[in-house]
């Protein structure tokens, strides 16, 4: 391929050899380090292949061995440009276009945000229009580091801002920290942690409190599983006062929780028939060109819009695009599911239930489930054995005046 | 005295001429001194010291330099002749 490329750069000639001594001539060439491909006998002399820089440097050899050279074909570049050269005009387009082409990748026509999750990129490309950063702006007038800089002051939970120019593009990589956000202060006010439900507890680990159940325990709803008031006794085992602390322990149980999953049995299927496209958009710039309808008229029609930007390579995006709508209709039509269509919806939603019980930290253990269907709705009923965490917080509740005298004492 | 091989590169600082085929329809020749005879149907070599022809048909030179030159065709026969 480079070869091809190097052959058609430099010109390449098919020569016929002949005269008194071709042999010689060859000989020449082979000494003079010229090239010869595809050397053949004809009943003329000998026809063979050479570029056109070695054609010149054997010109003296085939003098020297008395041998005459008859171009038989020319072809290359050089060739292609002395035929065309009357034709300036095309000279003339071939280099405004190269400058046009140049002077168009001095701007910037493309903005790209990566990374970001909580801030939209509408979001950052108006601070960025505040910042005078738009298309079409000359690239070497954007400051990278200063625009990082005012990112990150503007956005205090962007931790991390790259600016990076590629071509005509500005790319943005970002980074975004929520987790400062999610650190709220908390009181710590005391309280106890009191079941939220009946269970049999599992396992318990107390960090702070005084635990009042303890593994293999049945409780109830509301009743104590740490208390948060620490009593104080003197020497002869008599309380003198009491400590108040937040109670905090990491307490699992298993407890029984109701399921419960309904849908309808009708299914509603939309058949679409793509139509032709009716409308045009040409965006040059921030101004935009529309012919025909952009949006559906009818109900029972929508349109789908195919954004194309125009680049010439990579990364040298063009300041043209332009968009295709095409209206499409449908037909909406419904259908009573099949027994194994209800089995498999019924079944991906309790699977999505234990994914969603499985990421807040709940084993499912057991489940004494019923489906039901009637004439509209499919419902899947009853319990499930789970074992999850348990304790809430709880208020410690108003102790007794005398308790609170005893409390007082010093 | 043990005998030594003399290595290809020695070989072929002593002038001796290289032959490498390449099925029939290839062959390079390294080291030789000039061509003496080229048509469709017999190519000739000089060496140092002999004279090689490559007989065979639509015989065409693929690419020559001073040292090496390569022949492509339907090959028949390779001749040393003294």
């Amino acid at each position: 391929m480079f070869e091809h490329l190097l052959s058609f750069l430099r010109g390449s000639l098919v020569i016929l050899i002949y005269g008194v001594n071709p042999e010689r001539y060859l000989t020449l060439c082979a000494s003079a380090g010229l090239t010869l491909l595809n050397l053949r006998r004809t009943k003329d002399g000998y026809l063979a292949a050479i570029s056109l820089p070695d054609y010149r440097s054997s010109l003296p050899l085939a003098r020297k061995s008395h041998t005459l050279l008859h171009i038989v074909k020319k072809s290359g570049l050089p060739f292609h440009l002395y035929r065309n050269r009357t034709r300036k005009a095309c000279f003339a387009g071939l280099l405004l276009g190269l400058g046009l082409w140049s002077f168009l990748t001095l701007f910037l026509w493309d903005i790209q945000v990566e990374g970001n999750q909580y801030y939209t990129e509408d979001v950052l490309l108006n601070y960025l229009k505040e910042q005078q950063v738009v298309h079409g702006m000359r690239m070497s007038a954007i400051a990278c580091d200063e625009l990082e800089q005012a990112i990150r002051i503007q956005y205090p939970h962007i931790t991390w801002v790259s600016a990076q120019i590629s071509g005509t593009r500005l790319i943005l990589h970002i980074k975004e920290n929520f987790a400062q956000m999610e650190l709220v202060e908390n009181e710590k006010v005391p309280c106890d942690l009191i079941a939220v439900a009946d269970g049999v507890i599992t396992s318990m680990v107390a960090r702070s409190g005084v635990p009042s159940v303890k593994v293999g325990d049945t409780v109830t709803a509301g009743q104590v599983l740490v208390s948060g008031r620490i009593p104080i006794h003197n020497d002869a085992g008599e309380v003198v006062a009491w400590h108040e602390v937040t109670a905090d322990a990491d307490i699992r149980a298993q407890t029984v929780v109701p399921y419960h999953w309904q849908r309808s049995i009708l299914k509603e299927e939309r058949e679409s028939i793509r139509g032709w496209p009716c409308g045009i958009c040409v965006r040059l710039g921030s101004r935009q060109l529309t012919f025909g309808r952009q949006t559906a008229e009818k109900p029972s029609h929508f349109s789908i819009s195919e954004h194309h930007r125009l680049s010439l390579f990579y990364n040298r995006e063009l300041p043209l695009s332009f968009s295709l709508t095409t209206d499409t209709s449908y037909q909406t039509r419904v259908r009573k599911l099949s027994e194994s269509e209800m089995n498999l919806a019924a079944e991906s939603a309790f699977a999505e239930y234990q994914e969603q019980l499985a990421a807040e930290g709940t084993r499912i253990l057991g489940k004494d489930l019923s489906q039901n269907t009637d004439a509209l709705w499919l419902t899947v009923t009853g319990t499930l054995t789970v074992e999850q965490d348990f304790g809430r917080e709880n208020p410690l509740p108003e102790i007794g005046a005398e308790e609170n005298l005893e409390s007082e004492l010093p | 005295m043990k005998e030594t091989a003399i290595p290809l590169k020695e070989k072929l600082l002593l002038d001796a001429a290289a032959v490498t085929i390449m099925g029939t329809r290839e062959v390079c020749i390294e080291n030789y001194r000039f061509l003496r005879l080229l048509t469709e149907q017999e190519i000739q070599l000089q060496t140092k010291d002999c004279r090689i022809s490559i007989t065979g048909k639509k015989l065409i030179v693929a690419y020559y330099t001073k040292e090496v030159m390569k022949i492509r065709g339907m090959i028949e026969c390779i001749r040393y002749q003294p």
